[in-house]
């Protein structure tokens, strides 16, 4: 026999869904409150390397921290809710919670930063072309393989070309 | 183009075991159930052999990575998938998220070097902190075995480009190597470091009418 279905389980099952629509339709941005616009801060000519510190260093983290972000907004918040989160931030001395990496590797890839940036001298945005123009935090996408195999096998032009090899276990290992 | 092999001296070795242990702890080999010792995986093996006819009996034991077969490597001929073949210098890597798990390489390799993962690979309370993040644990239904520790390899290379520089000699060292305490191990290309060893008097490999070339080679004991 059936167990009875309560009244109230229903009502939260509904509250439920209709609360994660709801959520997905204003998603309120990173938990930090702070929507980093990349677009405007390449307008301002700032360089990659400039925020994302350890992307030549395998070790370090490679979203920014506290300080790198206040190493240059040391001014009065003013009307901007990100500079406003930011400051709030600086007060509490929390560092800032970002949401995730524009582009994840699957687990069984090992793929190395300092490898393709410091050895191949390859651009930024080879890879996170999406940025340049993005006003706001970059979802994250999964890459796939035909992505790398892009420059691995078809263009032996591209800079980093004489030490890129065509070789499973250069990823695979 | 450079062409990595072993050299492991028989009159050196004690068979410590020690390679086998760090091999195990760089590669995330994992300890293995002890109830069920034929299903356990070490990428160095100590081989035991007998020498001689009784009553003059001595034993020989020869540390046994994968032999990295130079010429049509037998797991490479039979994998239907390419999760195992011979790469340009002459490595034969196990491509894990290749591999179907069929086991033919099992049975090809003459040398018994491959491995299958029978089990979903445990790490008990410390071990687990001490994983190697250079490589994969492998999942239960793939083969593995020794790739003559390339991550290391992909390491030199990068700190030299890094540095402006091409990779020293002896720069690529395998862990096995760096672990024997008598330095029976040595690692390098065979026309770099290892140079010359195959035209050593002592120097032989193992089952050698199988013509595989194997590009690990032995130095057989003196007072033989």
């Amino acid at each position: 026999m059936r167990a009875p279905v309560s009244g109230p389980a229903v009502l939260g099952a509904l509250a439920a869904g209709l609360f994660g629509a709801v959520a997905v339709a204003t998603w309120a941005g990173p938990p930090s409150g702070i929507r980093f616009n990349h677009a405007a801060h390449l307008r301002a000519k700032i360089d990659c390397t400039s925020c994302h510190l350890g992307v030549m260093d395998p070790a370090e983290a490679r979203l920014p921290l506290l300080e790198t972000c206040t190493g240059c907004h040391k001014d009065a918040p003013g009307a901007n809710p990100g500079k406003q989160a930011l400051a709030r931030l600086a007060a509490e001395g929390a560092e800032p919670r970002w949401p995730v990496p524009s582009v994840r590797q699957p687990d069984h890839v090992f793929f190395s930063h300092p490898r393709h940036v410091d050895v191949a001298k390859l651009e930024c945005t080879v890879c996170h072309g999406e940025v340049v123009n993005a006003t706001e935090p970059p979802r994250t996408r999964r890459m796939s393989m035909y992505a790398c195999e892009g420059c691995h096998a078809r263009h032996p032009e591209s800079a980093g070309a004489t030490r890129a090899r065509f070789d499973c276990l250069e990823c695979h290992r | 183009m450079s062409r990595w092999g072993m050299a492991v001296d028989l009159d050196r070795c004690t068979a410590c075991g020690a390679c086998t242990v760090a091999c195990a702890q760089e590669n995330n080999v994992a300890l293995g159930n002890p109830d069920r010792p034929d299903q356990l995986i070490r990428w160095m093996e100590i081989l035991p052999a007998e020498r001689g006819k009784y009553p003059e009996v001595s034993a020989r034991l020869a540390p046994s990575p994968c032999q990295h077969c130079d010429r049509e490597p037998p797991c490479a001929r039979v994998c239907p998938v390419y999760a195992t073949y011979r790469n340009v210098e002459g490595l034969i890597p196990q491509i894990y998220e290749q591999c179907i798990g069929c086991r033919y390489c099992v049975n090809a390799c003459p040398y018994t070097c491959k491995h299958f993962n029978w089990s979903r690979p445990e790490f008990p309370a410390p071990f687990e902190r001490g994983l190697n993040p250079d490589v994969s644990v492998r999942n239960a239904g793939v083969m593995e075995k020794c790739n003559f520790c390339y991550h290391r390899l992909q390491v030199v290379r990068d700190t030299a480009a890094q540095e402006g520089r091409e990779p020293k000699l002896g720069e690529y060292r395998t862990a096995c190597q760096e672990s024997c305490p008598t330095k029976a191990i040595r690692f390098g290309d065979l026309d770099g470091e290892l140079e010359g060893v195959r035209e050593n008097e002592r120097a032989f490999t193992l089952l050698e009418d199988l013509g595989l070339m194997p590009k690990v080679i032995y130095l057989k004991e003196k007072t033989s």
